[in-house]
């Protein structure tokens, strides 16, 4: 008897553990994915509050100062893309999102903060434009950020330098045998193209310039040469001449779909759907993406550490991927393991999470607030 | 079992507190992206902070929920139990009862209640 209602409580205490935790961290996902107000606005309001502050190199520690500039700069970009998304999202305090995403711009255009691309280069990225040098890592990112501003205010006072790095970029990818521009030299890396692309896609949506066909031609590339066979996941870097260096990889993929939807929703919603199908794990309803299909490979500066072959940084990016994709299911088993791991919290001036520092809080507000396909209106 | 009830409780609300507080720091501090960053180069204290942080936030999430599970389904038995003592008492004693009185009357002793539990009839 005793012994009977011993396993009866060890069953019920079993099931608890099993079940609870999943209900717990993602009370708030379906809210974030239906883009209520006040999660979002909390969330944004923690990521204003921390780039209107400096954003410091000293507040990442990668080991490499390359990487903890270019951080700076992903924090800044990130941000920008964040508020500007939240500025079409919740028109009511579009100008304070504009505000805060203006100052991230400016930001983005220091000295302070483009030295990392500088540096590696040995030439500035703005400064050679009509130069074939491909500063993919700078000018890519940045302009995504410039054609966002200037798709909510076509007046944009950065509209010169939109048009001029997207004409910069146009030029170096017709006269690019590979269709990839390098990051740095001799660095190519599809994911970077697919934001400098995914900013041609904006530049000419926000201008209503007609470049459909070379776009598609891009995109077209990007599909036949740099999507892994068996799995359709994006390669991770590739050589001077566009043949793989790498293999398909969760954190590129995940990532690789956000900026991709700016041009094409369908390669996105392609990306996501290889990335769910081919690395996604949900152990006890918590969403964790690997990075590498079938071997463990060390985690770097993309994956972030990798435990049992699940990465950090894919599993966060595909928050962004489910939402461009329109996958609510997978949105919200990802955010349990966001909330778990990443312990969101209120300091009074907003929500932000406390193990993300600067940058892994600017990709969350532009990761949980990507647009959507469409906008199915569920009750919450 | 009371005082094992009130160290689970005690336990419980401990890591709560614990868990609250340091989370409370963790969002009024400037941390480092210590989960996005590669291991190696992060500070040694700020790993080790983190490390305890997710392993305390792991039991209160997994391990807790559990052992509630565990404590009130030992509760519930345990009152339940004790429910079916009672009656079985109160049966007992009125059985003895109808028996004396039966046999001061010289009649049959009433039949044990039917909804008794465990028993035959």
């Amino acid at each position: 008897m005793r012994t009977r209602s011993m396993m009866l409580a060890a069953l019920i205490g079993a099931a608890c553990s099993w079940g609870v935790p999943a209900q717990v961290a993602g009370r708030h996902a379906r809210p974030y994915y239906y883009d209520a107000a006040e999660p979002q606005q909390a969330l944004a309001r923690g990521v204003s509050a921390q780039v209107e502050r400096e954003v410091a190199e000293e507040a990442f520690h990668t080991g490499a100062a390359l990487f903890d500039q270019e951080w700076v700069f992903g924090t800044y970009m990130m941000a920008a893309m964040g508020l500007g998304q939240m500025a079409q999202l919740h028109p009511e305090s579009r100008e304070e999102y504009l505000r805060v995403m203006e100052h991230c711009i400016d930001e983005l255009l220091t000295d302070s903060v483009r030295r990392f691309d500088t540096h590696a280069w040995g030439t500035d990225a703005l400064e050679s434009l009509a130069t074939p040098q491909g500063h993919v890592a700078y000018l890519g990112y940045m302009n995504l950020a410039l054609g966002l501003h200037r798709q909510l205010e076509p007046e944009s006072r950065y509209r010169e330098l939109n048009d001029a790095i997207s004409a910069a970029l146009w030029r170096r990818y017709r006269t690019s045998q590979s269709k990839m521009l390098a990051t740095y030299p001799n660095e190519h890396y599809p994911v970077d193209n697919l934001a400098a692309i995914g900013a041609l896609g904006l530049h000419a949506r926000a201008t209503g310039a007609d470049r459909q066909a070379e776009l598609g031609g891009l995109l077209d590339t990007v599909r036949k040469r740099y999507l892994d066979r068996t799995t359709g996941l994006l390669i991770q870097r590739v050589d001077a001449h566009g043949t793989p260096a790498d293999a398909g990889r969760g954190s590129g993929s995940a990532l690789g779909a956000y900026f991709a939807s700016w041009a094409s929703p369908e390669l996105a919603a392609s990306l996501h759907d290889a990335v769910k199908r081919h690395l996604t794990r949900t152990p006890l309803g918590f969403g964790m993406v690997r990075e590498y299909v079938d071997a463990d490979g060390p985690g770097d500066i993309d994956s972030g550490p990798l435990l049992w072959g699940l990465s950090i940084s894919a599993t966060g990016f595909s928050l962004g991927s489910a939402r461009v994709a329109g996958d609510v299911e997978h949105f919200e088993t990802v955010y349990r393991t966001a909330h778990l791991f990443g312990a969101p919290t209120s300091n009074g001036q907003g929500v932000r999470f406390a193990s993300g520092g600067p940058l892994g809080n600017a990709l969350m507000l532009a990761l949980m607030t990507a647009p959507r396909p469409h906008v199915d209106e569920v009750a919450l | 079992m009371k005082r094992r009830s009130s160290v689970l409780v005690g336990a419980l609300f401990g890591c709560l507190a614990l868990h609250e507080a340091a989370l409370w720091a963790l969002g009024h501090s400037d941390v480092p992206s210590v989960l996005f960053a590669p291991g190696s180069h992060t500070p040694f204290a700020y790993l080790v902070l983190s490390l305890c942080f997710v392993v305390l936030r792991l039991c209160l999430y997994f391990v807790a929920p559990g052992l509630v599970g565990v404590w009130t389904a030992l509760r519930i038995q345990a009152a339940l139990s004790a429910a079916a003592d009672r009656r079985a008492s109160a049966d007992a004693s009125s059985t003895r009862a109808s028996q004396q009185r039966s046999f001061a009357r010289g009649c049959p002793p009433d039949p044990p209640r039917a909804s008794h539990p465990g028993s035959s009839t």
